[in-house]
């Protein structure tokens, strides 16, 4: 760039202006995108890298300054009872979580898009609690199931059943926390499979009709084979956010009884901020990455081949 | 023959919503009950009264908490709304060297959630010296992915004509991005905005970590506290007051524009 500017000048100074122009047409680019992109450089690509790092460095109450270790972190986790149990109930949870919000989420969309006269109403009861802070649905369902004054209590006195604290049993509250999960996620879900419905083209949908297809060969023959990527979108989607299941744990059960509710975020969370072991931390953080990151991009490959190869 | 059929449908789904309303209802009804009034002794408050929420909103600095709530929310729209735009821009009318790579770059984001971050992006914090202040909380969300790309979408579907008429009569570049995409993106900008400010006003995880004082601290995260502290004297009438204070206005955006809520998420994923 100097170089042709000192050239022009040479010449004479009337290309000056152009030369100017030429510049600025070339770094326009560069200078709208660098705003933003400065951020998730910040924030998002650096710290990937800053992370794994530190994951091989060992940094505790005991060692404050960080050094070199090697594996060692990741070897200490793989031996740790607490992290095989963290990962496993993670998994569990996903487990429980994701096939039933998918699946609710795709009746749910069936429903709002018959239009019937409800229309209007279930589609607000399904999909507000998408915008409540998970916080206030952790409250929420937290005085719920509170034994004596929770509504669930009321419940089980109607019906003379006997009262469980299904928060405070190591066997029921990972699965309490799942139907709070599912509660909350599956409007979310249900959005994106009830915009997949209605890409249907109508006309199909009624030459199958006036064959004589019901509800259910419609659904099956004609609905699911186009929902198809939709469908794999959403469920990668519900298995990246029921990864990240940190609010609900921290107000409703704090990973207890047992660690029986305490998942990878949570983990991350407490080896920081609890037991001050960033090693520690860093290295969960670096698995847990590397579960999400796998999981997104199945999301953004497998959905992309999916949808070439069936909108075609 | 078809009648009863429709009508148990429909009572079916009519408890299947009622299912999903329930639960907040239930807090929005306890949240009028006084504190004297046994929550274990009847459904329904014996009294209805508003005392309970003046209470809440006393217990804790819930004024305080707002005010950050409503900063944070706003502060990062509108810091997004600028970045996205110009990147979107570029990204979809513009040729240049690394055009793809940055865009890959920029994906990353939308792969890699803040939340699988937080170790490193803490320890940045506290080398720039922010932990505890607002800026800490709204740093890392001002550049967006998914705004960037949100926008580009809607960008490319203008017609190149109104620029190009536009650069004949003299525009630059910010005039035209002011003057013709933006007003042309209406819609996508208000599902963006209404995505965004839902997102950063329910935020938690990364506001519980970079804030040490209720000074500093956003209603999610002042909930969480509050709740903590009063369920071991199972006070839950003023837990659910103060449920309903963070759950109100995002609840009345949501009843006022559903359906750009919806089709803005819906269109969200389909990149």
């Amino acid at each position: 760039m100097v170089q042709i500017t000192s050239d022009s000048e040479i010449i004479s100074s009337a290309p000056a202006r152009p030369t100017w122009e030429r510049w600025r047409h070339l770094s326009a680019p560069y200078l709208l995108v660098l705003p933003g992109f400065v951020f998730v450089a910040g924030f998002t690509i650096y710290p990937i890298f800053s992370v794994i790092v530190r994951s091989l460095m060992k940094q505790n109450l005991a060692q404050p300054e960080p050094a070199w270790t090697g594996l060692a972190n990741f070897q200490h986790l793989l031996n740790d009872p607490i992290f095989r149990q963290v990962f496993g109930n993670t998994i569990l949870y996903v487990v429980m979580v994701v096939p039933a919000a998918v699946v609710l989420g795709l009746i749910f969309a069936m429903i709002v898009n018959q239009n019937t006269k409800m229309g209007s109403f279930l589609r607000t009861a399904f999909f507000y609690p998408i915008v409540l802070p998970l916080v206030s649905v952790a409250s929420v369902w937290l005085f719920i199931m509170t034994p004596e004054y929770g509504l669930l209590s009321k419940v089980t006195q109607v019906f003379n059943l006997q009262e469980q604290a299904l928060l405070r049993s190591p066997d029921t509250a990972l699965l309490a926390l799942a139907v709070v999960g599912i509660w909350r996620q599956t409007g979310f879900y249900a959005i994106f499979l009830l915009a997949g419905l209605q890409g249907i083209d109508r006309d199909v949908e009624n030459a199958a009709r006036l064959d004589g297809a019901g509800i259910f060969r419609l659904t099956v023959d004609i609905r699911l084979p186009l929902l198809w990527p939709t469908l794999v979108f959403v469920f990668t989607l519900a298995v990246a956010n029921a990864l990240q299941t940190l609010d609900l744990i921290y107000v409703m059960t704090g990973g207890g009884p047992s660690n029986a509710t305490n998942l990878m975020l949570f983990h991350i969370y407490e080896t920081q901020f609890a037991f001050s072991n960033t090693g520690a931390a860093s290295a969960l953080s670096v698995i847990f990455l590397i579960m999400i990151g796998t999981v997104s991009a199945v999301q953004i490959f497998v959905v992309d081949r999916l949808k070439g190869g069936t909108s075609a | 023959m078809h009648k009863p059929g429709r009508t148990i449908l429909n009572g079916f789904l009519i408890l299947l919503g009622l299912l999903w309303i329930i639960p907040l209802l239930w807090v929005a009804v306890t949240a009028f009950r006084s504190q004297t009034d046994s929550i274990a002794s009847s459904l329904l408050p014996h009294e209805w009264t508003l005392d309970t929420i003046r209470v809440a909103w006393d217990a804790a600095p819930f004024g305080r908490y707002y005010v950050n709530t409503v900063i944070i929310a706003f502060g990062i729209l509108a810091v997004q709304l600028v970045t996205s735009t110009f990147a979107a821009y570029a990204f979809a009318r513009m040729q240049f060297r690394g055009r793809e790579l940055l865009f890959y770059l920029y994906l990353l984001q939308m792969m890699i959630p803040i939340s699988a971050l937080v170790i490193p992006n803490y320890i940045t914090m506290k080398d720039l010296g922010l932990i505890n202040t607002l800026v800490a909380i709204m740093l890392p969300y001002f550049g967006s992915a998914m705004g960037t790309f949100f926008l580009r979408q809607s960008f490319r579907s203008i017609p190149i004509e109104y620029e190009e008429s536009a650069r004949i009569d003299g525009a630059g570049l910010l005039r035209i991005i002011w003057q013709i995409y933006l007003p042309n993106a209406k819609s996508a900008v208000l599902a963006f905005a209404l995505i965004s400010f839902s997102y950063h006003w329910d935020d938690f995880f990364w506001p519980l970590i970079v804030t040490s004082s209720d000074s500093k601290r956003p209603l999610t995260v002042g909930l969480a506290l509050f709740t903590q502290a009063s369920e071991a004297g199972a006070a839950w009438q003023l837990v659910s007051a103060a449920t309903m204070l963070v759950v109100v206005p995002v609840l009345a955006l949501f009843l006022v524009f559903q359906r750009q809520f919806i089709t803005g998420y819906a269109h969200s994923g389909l990149k």
